[in-house]
């Protein structure tokens, strides 16, 4: 092999995974929206990126450092409801919004943040929060972590349903704009996956997944374990605050109960089923778990063959297969790996000198 | 009596103990010596059925007991004295004693036994009720030590029984083994201190590292290696 | 939130907050249970509570004494199969492992609920007249339900101590919920000790539930989730390894959410969850001892535990 290509097949190594992604997004949205074309399906699929990103959002932090969080959803709250209110036209603020402070009404009702510089705010916003949140969080592991995580979500939860000055309570938003496309969904979601495949690679990443193997063993080489933790946690966040605005402008209406323990659980089942060490693991769980849940909906509302079965066995199928998951393969379908490059697929494997595993992923640790 | 035949023991991928086979014969006291590492704690660990060996057997009374649960291994008749103690600090003293005798069914045999042993353990009585965590270091190895014996073990194996403890409390502990050992009971010791149990023991292994038997011996036939300390010592460097 | 009665003084405050705590003193207590023995935080509990409300509702018609029995009947078979289906499977895996495992039970349950019990009609346990008519007794408001839960309240948390300290059965509970290995290796034999823990946990469910229900009325799927968390609460504060403590922290943390939900300023009372769960994560992070302690020490034991096959690190 000449050194050029050599050179060459290195480059394209490593960009292989966020590649390979990438282009099966765009693959799924050119047959969505060119070939099948339909409300239904067009729907669906935009729901399917809204959850693969948090599902990837979900990945940086917790695939990496090996700790499940369950509060990222509140984050993603955090971003749709700072959206929301920096975009919402002022005129419609000013009625459903009576009981804000003076404080925040002063500057809140006159905001007129278009699409984009609201989904940044909403991702500034959910950053401090994580910053702040994160403090704590990022000393603890395992049970104590989950449970911590956990708090996060509810105590968000019961804040928006509560300060209905700023939030409207348990009331839906109104007058949300709808400025989300598939098309900008999509280049959200590949850049997600590039930035949480980079992440991963990243010095912070290694350095965490060192972490997440062996907790002491990474200390005793310097790992400055809860830093690197936190900074994967911000991340995080913030990711999770865009999202949060995506997820606003797009649905319009919404309510404190949309991130709360269901979609929670949608994107950890989906990251867990998948894999929760790789980035191609959020992508293989929220694909395959998608299909499966699409599947039972219309099932359930159109029925095959003339059955049709209860409302809600969509869900009940999903806790089932993650629990499935769970007994038979907890490390996920991608066991923690990424996409391989070709020439290191077994059935494609010739006679040439057995290359080095590409970035084979240790199991992902809980 | 027991019999470990080629046994492997591994931690993902670094083998802990590879290909060992001993024996332990009816009535005797067999040591089990070595360096830090050397897998001493991990073959014990497996005859209980705590770890599971890769490959190798171990049979105990004529029957395979590889592959089975731990309680079911006690109910055998082998009993452990573990690492460390691990006695129950919130349960008390007599709770611990009792718990020991999860499976035995005969109440009265139990009650009598408890009470012999109380004779050997004056402590203990002492502090009956007492919690176990309160106790010293020499008082909870004996109560480890009554915990297991009074399961009316077959075979009674202990984990470096005197690590941690006073110079006179281990006395005190090889007395006991010793006492044990006369009244019959069968003892495989796992220790560190090398010298004292190749004394007292009828026979030793000494495991170097990677869990294979170096030497193996009576006190008398491990004296005769010349250079046994220069060996035992330059060992543990490997 | 339970608004027992409506009184202005001390003493009624007092007297619903300690009604009210004990309730959950016992959901603690179970709660802890379990993750004592198996590392388990078992989410699915508030199922357990969401299982006995709907029995409740379709057994009431045949008098309360049926309907009491058939709830203690299908929440102890409950927790069973949950064990048996669910945790029995991942016995060994990691406390986090475990706890999706709960989360997905828990919310595979409440889904089950929406589709076989379409929340089309409302269900409501009736109250019971005679249990919840208030009387007054030197100016504080009462009702036999409120007695009746103290009494019950009281009577199992005795009979938790009992069943702890002077059975065979307690004694291996305890001494597995210490360290569960060992008592392994002291011939306690897994399987029953969890799954007696899961009965009892069952238990205890039913009664809890019978009570609150009785108290509050509403059947929905998720009936048993703002129970749960509240309890989850008061183990965390109580100490996660201590069984004494779990019952504490929960006692302590209903008293102190059902006072301060009756004296807060409107603005701030319904915030009072969330502080709730804010201290939770102070405590978790900053509690020593009792909390961190029992984590730590439960972290070891699960290492040390993990399962016969291959280890991650070496016992020596």
């Amino acid at each position: 092999m000449s050194a050029a290509y050599a050179r060459a097949e290195g480059a394209l190594r490593t960009v292989w995974t966020p590649l390979v992604l990438c282009s099966f997004m765009v693959l799924i949205w050119l047959v969505i929206t060119q070939i099948v074309n339909q409300v239904f399906y067009n729907d669906e699929a935009e729901k399917y990126f809204l959850r693969l990103l948090i599902v990837l959002a979900l990945q940086m932090f917790s695939g990496n450092s090996g700790i499940l969080s369950f509060g990222q959803v509140a984050f993603v709250a955090v971003g749709a409801y700072t959206s929301a209110l920096l975009t919402i036209p002022t005129a419609i603020k000013q009625f459903t919004f009576l009981s804000m402070p003076h404080l925040l009404k002063d500057w809140v009702f006159p905001a007129q943040f278009n699409a984009l510089e609201g989904t940044i705010a909403g991702g500034v916003a959910a950053l401090v929060v994580a910053m702040v949140f994160g403090i704590p969080i990022v000393r603890l592991v395992g049970v104590a972590a989950g449970i911590a995580t956990l708090a996060i979500l509810v105590a968000m939860n019961v804040f928006i349903q509560q300060t209905s000055s700023i939030t409207r309570g348990t009331s839906t938003m109104i007058g949300v704009p709808q400025t989300t496309t598939m098309r900008t969904t999509l280049l959200w979601v590949m850049l997600a996956i590039v930035v949480a495949y980079f992440f991963k690679q990243s010095r912070n990443g290694l350095r965490l997944r060192a972490s997440r193997e062996n907790d002491r063993a990474a200390r005793s080489v310097g790992v400055h374990v809860a830093r690197e933790r936190y900074i994967a946690f911000a991340l995080s966040g913030f990711v999770c605050g865009l999202i949060g605005a995506l997820y606003g402008h797009y649905f319009i209406t919404f309510s404190y109960l949309d991130f709360y323990f269901d979609l929670t659980f949608l994107t950890i089942a989906m990251l867990v089923v998948g894999g929760m060490g790789s980035v191609s693991g959020a992508v293989v769980g929220t694909s395959f778990l998608t299909v499966i849940y699409v599947f039972f909906q219309r099932f359930e509302v159109n029925g095959i063959a003339g059955a049709t079965v209860p409302s809600g066995t969509a869900d009940v199928v999903m806790a089932v297969a993650l629990l499935i998951a769970l007994i038979l393969r907890p490390k996920g379908l991608t066991a923690g790996r990424e996409i391989p490059w070709p020439g290191d697929w077994r059935w494609l494997q010739r006679t040439r000198q057995p290359q080095a595993p590409p970035a084979a992923q240790a199991p992902s640790a809980e | 009596m027991l019999e470990l035949k080629d046994v492997s023991v591994s931690y993902g991928r670094i083998a802990a103990v590879q290909a060992l086979s001993l024996e332990v014969k009816e009535g005797e006291f067999v040591g089990l010596v070595g360096h830090n590492g050397a897998g001493k704690s991990t073959t014990l660990m497996t005859i209980t059925g705590a770890l599971s060996p890769v490959s190798g057997e171990i049979v105990f009374d004529g029957q395979s007991i590889v592959g089975m649960a731990p309680d079911e291994v006690l109910r055998r008749g082998i009993a452990l004295v573990p690492e460390g103690r691990r006695i129950f600090g919130r349960l008390s003293v007599g709770e611990n004693i009792k718990i020991g005798a999860t499976v035995r069914k005969d109440r009265k045999g139990v009650d009598d036994d408890i009470r012999e042993m109380l004779k050997r353990f004056p402590v203990l009585e002492r502090y009956w009720n007492t919690s176990g965590a309160k106790l010293s270091g020499g008082e909870q190895q004996q109560l480890a030590i009554a915990r297991a014996l009074v399961s009316k073990p077959k075979l009674l194996l202990l984990d470096e029984p005197t690590l941690g403890l006073a110079p006179l409390m281990v006395d005190r502990v090889f007395e006991i083994l010793e006492g044990l050992h006369a009244s019959g009971t069968t003892i495989l010791l796992v220790e560190q201190n090398a010298a004292r149990t190749i004394e007292m023991a009828d026979r030793t292994y000494v495991l170097r590292t990677g869990g294979r038997i170096q030497f193996h011996g009576t006190a008398a036939e491990l004296a005769e290696i010349g250079d046994f300390e220069t060996a035992y010592i330059g060992m543990g460097s490997a | 939130m339970i608004v027992l009665a409506s009184s202005s003084t001390y003493v009624q405050y007092v007297m619903d907050s300690v009604a009210y705590g004990s309730l959950f003193a016992l959901m603690a207590l179970s709660l802890s249970l379990l993750f004592g023995v198996m590392g388990l935080m078992n989410f699915a509990y508030g199922e357990l509570i969401g299982i006995g409300a709907y029995t409740m509702f379709y057994t009431e018609r045949y008098g309360w004494f049926v309907m009491v029995l058939a709830t203690f009947a299908t929440v102890i078979i409950g927790a069973l199969l949950m064990e048996f289906v669910a945790f029995r499977p991942v016995r060994h895996a990691s406390p986090s492992t475990l706890l999706i495992t709960s989360f997905a039970l828990s919310i595979g349950l409440q889904k089950f609920a929406y589709m076989v019990f379409p929340p089309g009609s409302p269900r409501t346990v009736e109250p019971i007249p005679w249990l919840t008519n208030q009387f007054q007794v030197k100016g504080v408001l009462f009702s036999r339900l409120e007695i009746l839960t103290w009494i019950v309240t009281i009577v199992l948390l005795v009979g938790m101590v009992l069943l702890l300290k002077r059975t065979a059965l307690g004694v291996q509970l305890r001494a597995s919920t210490e360290d569960f290995r060992m008592a392994q290796l002291v011939g306690v034999k897994a399987n029953w000790v969890i799954s007696s823990a899961f009965a009892i946990t069952g238990f205890l469910a039913a009664a809890v539930t019978i009570l609150y229900m009785l108290n509050h009325g509403d059947v929905r799927p998720n009936v048993g989730q703002g129970p749960l968390l509240i309890a989850f609460v008061g183990v965390v504060i109580g100490g996660l390894g201590s069984l004494g403590g779990a019952a504490l922290g929960g006692f302590t943390l209903g008293v102190v959410i059902n006072i301060l939900s009756a004296t807060l300023p409107r603005s701030i009372q319904g915030h009072t969850l969330m502080f709730a769960f804010l201290l939770v994560i102070l405590m978790l992070v900053f509690q020593p001892n009792g909390l961190m302690g029992s984590i730590e020490k439960l972290r070891r034991k699960r290492v040390a535990q993990e399962v016969p096959r291959v280890a991650e690190e070496p016992a020596s």
